[in-house]
C-alpha cells in the first residue's frame, strides 16, 4: 500500500514540466537567478546556510569583476583603488541580482503558495504510509479509504501547476492589451454566439420544414405539396377509417 | 536539487549527468552549482599555493585561482559555440556552458585532490631555496589536471560518429582546435594574472607588471632549477 502512496507523490521532474521552471528543494527557476523558498527555512542552520550561500554568490561575483581590477591597476598602480573598484562592480552586481531576483519573485507567487500545498500533501502521504506501516506491523489490513481523496487533491493540485503557468505565461498578453482588448474579444464572441444560434434556429427550420414536406408526401401520395388529387385521396382514405 | 548534489552526481554518474546536459534536464541548477562549486575548490587550491609566499597572497591566489579557470571558459565559450552552430550542432549555448562548466569543475576537484600533496610539499620545503621546485611541481599538477579535464570534455561533447551530418568529423576538428585555443588563453591569462605562488624574495604585490610570456616564465623556472639558483 505504501508504494501506491509514494505514487502519488509529485516528483520534481513532474513538477518541472508542469510548472515550466526548475524546482529544487529550496529554489524555484535555477539557483543563482532563482527564487529561494523562505517558507522552507525553520531551523538557524537553515539560514545559515542561506547567508553562506550569499556570501559564496557575492565572492563569485567578485571573481568575474577581476578584468576590472586587472583595468584600474594598469592604469592607476593602486591597490586601494583597484579593490575599491572590484567592490563598487561587484556590489552592483548583487543589487541587480537581488532586483532581479524581487521581480521575478512577485511573478511567483501564487506557484510559491502551491509548493508549500505540495509540501504538505507530501507530508499527509508519508503520515499516511506510516500508518499503513503500523497497520501491517499489527497484523491489520491497511486502510485504502483515503486514496480516492489523496488522488483528486492530486490532480487539483497538477491543474494548479498548469492554470498558473498559463496564466504566468499569459500575462505579457494580458498586460498588453487590457480590458479593451478582453472586451473587444467578448465582444467577438457574442456576435459569433448568436450568429450560432441563429444558424441553429434556421437549420431547425429547415428541418422543420422539410419534415413536414415529407409528411405530407406520404399523406397525400407523390404529387406536389397542396395539390389537389391528392387533397381528394386524403378525403376518400378518411371515409374508409 | 541541492548545489552539492549536483556536484556529488557529476562525481559519482558522469554518464547520467552528461546525458542530462543533452535532454536539457535543469541546466539552470547545473550551471550554478557547477560555477559555486567550481569556484570553492579553485579558492581553496588558490589559497594554499598563495600560502607558500606570505597571507597576503593567499587571500590574492584564492581570487586569481577561480577567475583565471572561469575567465578562461567566459572567454572561450563564444567561439566554440558559434563554430560549432555553424557547422550543425544543435546544441544550445547554456548545453555548451554546461559542458565546459563541467570540464572546469573536473578539474577543480582534481586539484582539490592534490590539494594534501600541494600542502605536504608546502609545509617540507624551503620557500626560498626550493620556489622554483614548487613552482614546477604545480605547472605539473595544473598540467595533468588539465589534461584530465580536456580529455573529459573531448569524451563529452565529441560528435557522435553515427549522427547524420556531414559536418561531424569538421566539427570534432573544431573541439581539437578549440581545447589547443582554449589552453592558449589560459596559459597567457595565468601569465597576466600572476603572481599565483608570490615571490619568497620581493614584496606582495597584486599583479606583476607586463612582461614575458607563460613559456617564457616556466623556461626561466627550469634554468633556474638546473642551475641551481633556487
Amino acid at each position: 500500500m505504501s508504494a501506491d502512496w509514494q505514487n502519488l507523490r509529485l516528483s520534481p521532474r513532474e513538477i518541472e514540466q508542469w510548472s515550466g521552471l526548475e524546482v529544487g528543494d529550496r529554489w524555484v527557476g535555477g539557483v543563482l537567478l532563482g527564487i529561494y523558498r523562505f517558507a522552507k527555512l525553520q531551523h538557524p542552520l537553515d539560514w545559515v546556510g542561506w547567508v553562506l550561500f550569499e556570501l559564496a554568490t557575492a565572492a563569485l561575483l567578485f571573481v568575474f569583476t577581476l578584468p576590472i581590477g586587472l583595468g584600474i591597476a594598469r592604469m592607476i598602480p593602486s591597490n586601494r583603488l583597484m579593490l575599491m573598484g572590484m567592490g563598487v562592480s561587484t556590489l552592483g552586481g548583487m543589487v541587480a541580482l537581488y532586483g532581479y531576483r524581487w521581480r521575478k519573485g512577485r511573478s511567483l507567487q501564487t506557484l510559491l503558495h502551491l509548493f508549500e500545498e505540495i509540501d504538505r500533501f507530501h507530508e499527509v502521504l508519508g503520515a499516511i504510509a506510516v500508518v499503513d506501516q503500523l497497520a501491517v506491523a499489527q497484523g491489520k489490513a491497511a486502510p485504502a479509504e483515503h486514496h480516492e481523496t489523496l488522488q483528486l487533491t492530486r490532480d487539483c493540485l497538477i491543474t494548479g501547476l498548469k492554470t498558473e503557468r498559463i496564466l504566468r505565461e499569459q500575462r505579457n498578453w494580458m498586460v498588453q492589451d487590457g480590458s479593451t482588448h478582453l472586451e473587444q474579444s467578448l465582444a467577438l464572441l457574442k456576435t459569433l454566439d448568436l450568429q450560432m444560434q441563429a444558424d441553429e434556429y434556421a437549420e431547425i427550420l429547415q428541418q422543420s420544414v422539410a419534415i413536414a414536406e415529407r409528411v405530407q408526401q406520404e399523406l397525400y401520395g407523390t404529387g406536389k405539396v397542396g395539390n389537389p388529387i391528392s387533397m381528394k385521396r386524403y378525403e376518400s382514405m378518411k371515409r374508409y377509417e | 536539487m541541492g548545489v552539492l548534489t549536483v556536484f556529488l552526481e557529476l562525481l559519482k554518474d558522469r554518464k547520467t549527468f552528461l546525458d542530462e546536459i543533452h535532454q536539457q534536464v535543469q541546466l539552470k541548477t547545473k550551471i550554478s552549482a557547477l560555477l559555486l562549486c567550481s569556484f570553492i575548490c579553485y579558492s581553496l587550491y588558490g589559497a594554499i599555493i598563495g600560502s607558500f609566499s606570505s597571507p597576503q597572497q593567499a587571500i590574492a591566489s584564492a581570487i586569481k585561482l577561480p577567475a583565471l579557470y572561469l575567465l578562461t571558459l567566459v572567454v572561450c565559450l563564444p567561439a566554440l559555440y558559434i563554430f560549432n552552430v555553424l557547422f550543425g550542432s544543435t546544441k544550445s549555448i547554456a548545453q555548451h556552458f554546461t559542458y565546459v562548466l563541467s570540464t572546469a569543475s573536473v578539474i577543480a576537484l582534481l586539484l582539490c585532490g592534490f590539494a594534501p600533496v600541494t600542502l605536504f610539499f608546502l609545509i617540507t620545503i624551503n620557500s626560498h631555496q626550493d620556489y622554483s621546485f614548487f613552482l614546477l611541481l604545480n605547472v605539473a599538477i595544473f598540467t595533468l589536471t588539465g589534461i584530465f579535464g580536456v580529455s573529459f570534455l573531448y569524451q563529452a561533447m565529441r560528435p557522435d560518429e553515427l549522427e547524420l551530418d556531414r559536418n561531424v568529423k569538421l566539427r570534432a576538428k573544431i573541439l581539437r582546435l578549440w581545447l589547443m585555443l582554449y589552453g592558449f588563453v589560459g596559459s597567457q591569462l595565468g601569465w597576466t594574472l600572476r603572481p599565483f605562488f608570490g615571490s619568497p624574495v620581493s614584496n606582495f604585490e597584486v599583479f606583476r607588471p607586463r612582461s614575458g610570456n607563460f613559456l617564457s616564465g616556466v623556461w626561466n623556472a627550469v634554468m633556474n632549477l638546473m642551475t641551481g639558483a633556487g
